[in-house]
């Protein structure tokens, strides 16, 4: 029997705990109902819709799914479902499950005994499906198991045409949100950033683009935390990103694969990272990867995003100079463990499928090599800038890239400190918060450096220096 | 298009808004509607700001804001050791230990890695006169406000205990610079200030203290007053001595031997009677007449108890720290620092050498150390870090040993009790090198009930072995 303190243990944080709490009036549930023979139970939610939320959950496994577009797993429905199934069970029918939980159920224990019915979220725990152990799934005989995954797949073609189309409405819906912005003038733009941001990313949300939504949610604090000469170029930079996906949408048939795959993950599209860690055709490069420095991010939705940015210990490699390992964690988790900067270890990385590649997987690792290294050596930092323009190019929406150079200075102009090309007298900006951490390098010679380029301003990460590593987050 | 008059124009409407400045007319867009040549306007922009060239900083300066120090910077180990310390460290046990952790990285003959400056913005703001000049140029250049700034009674103690360090190291300079800021200072501090020529006190200072007696304040005209009536010649400081010396006598005892004795008939008046009237004489006035030669005093004065340490003040202004341990260690429970403590002296007259012998000379058996070393802080008492030989000493004789076993079966009988601020009160002056003595000694105690101590040890301990401190732990990648 469920118990409060599951349903407390399974709630992804206290707030959808609370939220849940206030669903617990019968009235709200047009429909709650159990099946005496699996205990499954499922239920409908009114929300704020014309058609109410359909939710599941079987206790045996604790696997559970909503119509909802909340990002929260479980959401606050089925927390409240089955906080109600924990208290009073009698306010559950028992009854034939209904056709679209029975679909769910058959969706969820197939043959294989793999959870077929959501693609794992690459950016987001799921619990529910982390929960489902193969071991218990009972295989159906093959003939009956052939039709049942060839019925999945069609529902799956079908599902994905609906998601399509979906998006290809959402992405002219945002294409006239910043037309509309146009209209109204980027000048007062931030004055009305937060507000109208907020909607058009829940708008992204309900059709299922929550990539976009989470870039248009992150743009008001992003444009607010850099200093105010360069807010217009970052608007226009990124609300003309935004566009470049959305117009890369309608043409993706005439696009290459390798884009084709970026334009989907940068809407939202998630890939299993076993799917790509399986995947013959990924590229792969296996060297020594040295940990340039690693950055951790609050998302809006509540999760931890570590960033572990690595680049080929040997510059003159025929590699990916620079390569990005994600890793997402719930908030209220706790930051989980990265690899240190200045690591330097042998590892195989498995890239995600681009046309500029940078996000990769560990597929193959070594033990560490070294410890409090930096980059040293290597093209120069107007170099490294000409090759992000390069990749910029193969991928225009390209968001923050690794620039590593073999020399540099550290320079002071207009309040803000600089890495400056020793040849060129060429600087970039670095970023306001490393004023105080990056300005003992005021004045040395760098051997070598690497940044985080977000196309206005340089997150310095490492640095070799006369006086031995700079690391930003020591 | 490529003109920049053009790029600024299409800019210019896109920052007002189209329904106020629309588009001009575009070579290439004439077959799209005015909401996609808006789009496609925003994207070029977007790209183009993306694409552009990094800008040029010629002739900027870009000489270090640090000056130079050829001192060597810590290892790495030595510096993890430190910033692990800092992490642990509350305000106000930062505020106690950071001079004391500048100085012993300076009498190490190292200096702090630049790249830890940042991390360690707190401990160095609480430096004071122990920040080296890289550090202080770093704090200046960061903005950082000198240490009790923005505080008035902080920047007054500051001012105060530089004044009191300044007197200690030339009287006469620090008195005239005191003639030339006076006036300019709140009362309440003009007073403290003048009390503070008590420190070092001489004739010289006598018309200084003259024209300090038509300060508009009280509180600096009793201070100056009190001053004069201590220096030689003066009439209040003629009956004042008079008084004291007729507190002390001579009787003589035995029959077969004679044994002359001190007596001691304290002033009529509150417990404090006799601290203020022996105040600021030296023990050769106060026994003039006597018969006594000097070192003849302790064994005769040992059965005046209240006397003693009256008499070891005294010994004390006469620069006979010596003298004054002896007095001390004949005290029936001599405990050690207390009776220090209490003694009727403005700690500020003795200078750091001074207090250093005092406690060396202290360090017999008969001497005990207060177990909670409660409001005591010998770092603080010491003005400073222990030299090597007298920590060597304090930490090998018999009073540590028994505090120590004191602290320890305190530790051992009450959870409750926690040794950390005890220990790190009296380790604090420790010299880097006895660290590792004093970790060992303090084995028995678990590292969880001293964690900062631990961590302060562990750093001495760092110091003490530094390894090639000015190279790269690792070889850089190539």
């Amino acid at each position: 029997m469920l118990t409060l303190a599951q349903v407390e243990a399974m709630a992804p944080d206290q707030s959808a705990l609370a939220a849940a709490s206030k669903l617990l009036k019968p009235s709200a549930w047009p429909l709650l109902a159990r099946d005496a023979a699996t205990s499954v139970v499922w239920g409908e939610a009114q929300g704020s819709g014309s058609a109410p939320y359909r939710l599941m959950f079987d206790p045996a496994d604790r696997g559970h799914k909503c119509s909802c577009p909340s990002r929260k797993f479980p959401c606050k429905h089925v927390l409240a479902m089955m906080w109600q199934f924990a208290e009073h069970p009698d306010r559950f029918a028992v009854g034939e499950p209904e056709p679209w939980v029975a679909e769910w159920l058959s969706r969820r224990r197939p043959g294989s005994g793999r959870p077929a019915g959501k693609p794992a979220d690459a950016n987001a725990p799921a619990p529910s499906m982390a929960a489902l152990d193969p071991a218990e799934v009972s295989p159906g005989d093959p003939a009956s198991q052939a039709q049942a995954e060839a019925q999945a797949a069609q529902r799956r073609a079908r599902a994905e045409a609906a998601r399509e189309a979906s998006v290809t409405a959402g992405l002219e819906a945002l294409d006239v949100w910043i037309g509309d912005q146009l209209n109204t003038g980027l000048a007062s733009f931030i004055q009305r950033a937060q507000t109208t941001c907020r909607t058009a990313a829940q708008r992204l949300v309900d059709v299922k683009a929550p990539g976009l939504a989470a870039r248009l949610d992150a743009l008001p604090g992003a444009l607010l935390s850099r200093p105010e000469p360069l807010r217009p170029d970052f608007l226009l930079a990124e609300l003309g990103r935004l566009h470049l996906i959305s117009a890369a949408w309608r043409r993706r048939e005439g696009l290459d694969q390798a884009l084709v795959d970026d334009l989907r993950r940068s809407i939202g599209w998630s890939v299993r990272r076993e799917d790509t860690l399986n995947d013959p055709t990924v590229p792969r490069w296996a060297g020594e990867w040295l940990v340039a420095g690693t950055r951790t991010v609050v998302q809006p939705d509540r999760l931890r995003r570590t960033e572990t940015w690595l680049t080929t210990a040997d510059p003159a490699a025929q590699a990916p100079r620079a390569a990005v390992l994600l890793d997402f964690t719930p908030v209220q988790v706790g930051a989980g463990e990265a690899i240190p900067a200045g690591e330097l270890f042998n590892a195989e990385l498995a890239f995600y499928p681009s046309s500029a590649p940078l996000r990769a997987l560990v597929a193959v690792r070594g033990p560490a090599l070294a410890t409090r290294m930096a980059p040293q050596g290597g093209a120069s930092l107007v170099e490294a800038l000409a090759a992000h323009h390069a990749r910029l190019a193969a991928l225009p929406w390209l968001g923050d890239d690794l620039l590593v150079a073999g020399s540099g200075r550290i320079v002071e102009a207009d309040g803000a400190l600089w890495a400056v090309d020793p040849d060129t007298d060429r600087g970039l900006r670095l970023a306001v918060e490393q004023n105080r951490a990056a300005s003992p390098l005021l004045g040395l010679t760098l051997s070598g450096l690497a940044g985080v380029w977000d196309g206005q301003i340089l997150t310095l990460l490492s640095a070799s220096t006369p006086h031995g590593p700079w690391f930003a987050d020591s | 298009m490529s003109e920049t008059a053009d790029w600024k124009r299409l800019d210019g409407a896109l920052s007002l808004g189209l329904s106020r400045q629309p588009l001009p007319p575009l070579a290439g867009a004439e077959g799209l509607d005015e909401p996609a040549r808006a789009l496609a306007v925003l994207t070029l922009l977007g790209q183009r700001a993306r694409l552009a060239e990094p800008r040029g900083l010629q002739g900027l300066a870009t000489g270090s804001r640090l000056p130079d120090d050829p001192r060597p910077m810590l290892d790495p180990k030595a510096r993890e050791a430190l910033l692990r310390l800092d992490r642990r460290l509350d305000a106000e046990s930062r505020r106690r230990l950071a001079p004391l952790v500048l100085a012993a990285i300076g009498a190490s003959g190292q200096r702090l890695h630049p790249f830890d400056l940042p991390n360690l913005d707190a401990l160095l703001r609480q430096g004071g006169t122990a920040l080296g000049p890289v550090e202080r140029a770093w704090l200046g250049w960061t903005g950082a406000s000198a240490p009790g700034a923005s505080d008035p009674e902080g920047g007054a103690a500051d001012r105060l205990g530089a004044f009191r360090q300044a007197r200690r190291k030339d009287p006469a300079a620090a008195r005239e610079a005191l003639a030339f800021s006076l006036s300019s200072e709140p009362a309440k501090l003009r007073a403290e200030l003048v009390g503070s020529l008590g420190v070092g006190l001489s004739p010289d200072d006598a018309q200084f203290l003259n024209t300090c007696l038509g300060d508009r304040a009280q509180s600096v005209r009793e201070a100056a007053t009190a001053l004069l009536a201590r220096l030689p010649g003066a009439p209040a400081y003629e009956d004042r001595l008079a008084l004291a010396r007729a507190c002390l006598g001579v009787e003589t005892k035995g029959l077969l031997r004679k044994i002359r004795r001190l007596t001691f008939k304290p002033p009529s008046g509150d417990r404090h009677a006799a601290a203020t009237l022996f105040q600021g004489f030296g023990l050769s006035s106060l026994i003039d007449g006597l018969g006594f030669e000097p070192l003849e005093l302790p064994e005769a004065a040992a059965g005046i108890q209240p006397a003693l340490p009256l008499l070891a003040r005294a010994a004390l202004l006469d620069g006979e720290p010596a003298l004054a341990a002896a007095f001390l260690t004949r005290l029936e429970d001599p405990v050690w620092p207390a009776d220090l403590l209490r003694l009727p002296l403005d700690a500020q007259l003795l200078n750091g050498e001074t207090r250093q012998t005092v406690l060396s000379a202290s360090l017999t058996h008969e001497v005990r150390f207060d177990p909670l070393l409660e409001g005591f802080n010998l770092a603080e008492f010491l003005d400073g870090p222990m030299s090597r030989d007298l920590a060597e000493r304090l930490i090998a004789s018999q009073p540590w040993r028994r505090w120590l076993n004191d602290v320890i079966q305190l530790v051992v009988s009450s959870d409750r009790f926690d040794p950390d601020p005890v220990l790190l009160r009296a380790v604090a002056a420790m010299p880097w090198q006895v660290a590792r003595a004093v970790t060992d000694a303090l084995a028995a105690i678990p590292p969880a009930r001293q964690p900062k101590t631990a961590a302060y040890l562990a750093f001495l301990a760092r110091l003490a072995a530094p390894s090639k401190p000015s190279e790269p732990s690792e070889t850089p990648v190539v």
